[in-house]
């Protein structure tokens, strides 16, 4: 339960720099904050390693292996995707 | 090194990873230092993916090495031959397969409860990363399409907020009974992947219901939304793997989406509440539109 704490207290913090960092983007920065973030969704890759990587075998660790890849190309697809587009100017928000 | 050291290593890794997300975010807000912000969010991620590598959970490295490197390889290809014009779209399909990572490793540790224990700690954020997981995965998947045929399509189906509510409730029912079947010995083997399963699917179902109700001018909103969802997932597995690193990306990703999300739809015109209910009905031209802006 200790650690559960621990983890939810992090969860929090990490929730309100969130929040302030976002409330403070200048407009034109904006595109980019969200395409690093929809990157860093790709972090789930480090859960799909534990999953993946466990002892014994079954569909557990297929979906593990499975989140691995999904999570590396989210993660290094969205921020070359995120770089390239800084690189050519800032990025539109995705829209019409 | 002894293990202690080695656990010490570890940790310190982590908060190396933390500081360099937190530091390379911060830097996203202005145009100028964006891209080595972006840079540096990168950074932080990998330190953290290279540290988890160390967890003692891990005991069969091969797939999942090969796993990432294709991962990588199929993302790098991506985001390189990608034309231009379909930067947004690309960008969105990520989205898509952030949110499928999440829900299939939460589908992937659920299984693994099914023969050994899962304490209720773990269940329940494990039953959010499914449900949320499968939310960004069709809400995002349906949102590349309508980015596609702008102008066109349908519009919500008749009654769906209706839908939408009988969606919401059955979530939380059969989350409850993904939590309670990895309790309770009484339900069987194979009931905790099959009510999971189920819960997938209407996490599927509300997404896609969601990206379809507003109108085209939410949809930058819809899909910051949908990044905040995305990150609740990927939080959700963290606090069930007690795994920092995903605590803290999800975290901020989850934090700072929907904010974006807010300022978003008020530049469009639009309440927050519209992105994901839809609005009454096409707005007649020339409406004095009375929408406060985000205090």
């Amino acid at each position: 339960m200790a650690g559960l704490i621990t983890s939810l207290t992090i969860l929090v913090l990490a929730l309100a720099a969130g929040h302030l960092l976002a409330a403070g983007v200048a407009p034109a920065a904006r595109g980019g904050v969200l395409w690093t973030a929809i990157a860093l969704c790709g972090v789930a890759l480090a859960g799909g390693l534990i999953v993946g990587g466990a002892g014994g075998s079954g569909l557990g660790r297929v979906l593990g292996t499975a989140a691995v890849v999904l999570g590396a190309l989210t993660l290094v697809g969205g921020v070359l995707l995120t770089d390239r587009a800084l690189g050519n100017r800032p990025p539109e928000e995705p829209g019409p | 090194m002894s293990n202690q050291d080695w656990l010490d290593a570890i940790g310190a890794a982590y908060l190396v990873a933390v500081a360099l997300l937190v530091w390379g975010l911060a830097g996203q807000r202005r145009t100028a230092t964006a891209r080595r912000g972006n840079l540096i969010v990168a950074a932080g991620a990998l330190v953290a993916v290279i540290a988890t590598l160390a967890d003692r959970r891990i005991v069969d490295f091969a797939w999942i090495i090969a796993g990432t490197v294709s991962g990588a390889i199929l993302g790098a290809y991506l985001a390189s031959r990608v034309r231009t014009g379909a930067m947004p779209r690309a960008v969105v399909l990520l989205l898509a397969t952030g949110g499928a990572a999440s829900l299939l490793l939460a589908l992937g540790e659920l299984d693994r409860g099914s023969d050994e224990d899962v304490p209720g700690e773990v269940a329940v954020p494990l039953a959010i990363g499914v449900l949320a997981g499968a939310v960004a995965l069709a809400g995002a998947l349906v949102a590349v399409r309508r980015l596609r045929s702008t102008g066109r399509g349908a519009g919500p189906p008749p009654g769906h907020r209706g839908i939408a509510l009988a969606g919401g409730a059955a979530a939380l029912v059969l989350g409850a009974l993904v939590v309670w079947s990895t309790q309770d010995e009484g339900f069987g083997d194979a009931s905790v992947l099959a009510f999971a399963g189920l819960l997938a699917v209407v996490g599927l179902a509300l997404g896609g219901l969601m990206a379809v109700s507003g109108d085209d001018r939410v949809l930058p909103a819809l899909v910051a939304l949908l990044t905040g969802v995305a990150g609740l997932a990927v939080a959700a597995d963290g606090v069930a793997l007690e795994n920092t690193a995903m605590i803290v990306a999800g975290g901020l990703v989850a934090g700072a989406a929907p904010t974006l999300a807010r300022i978003m739809a008020w530049a469009a015109n639009r309440a927050l509440i519209e992105v994901v209910l839809g609005s009454g009905g096409p707005r007649p031209r020339g409406a004095v539109e009375d929408v406060h802006p985000p205090r």
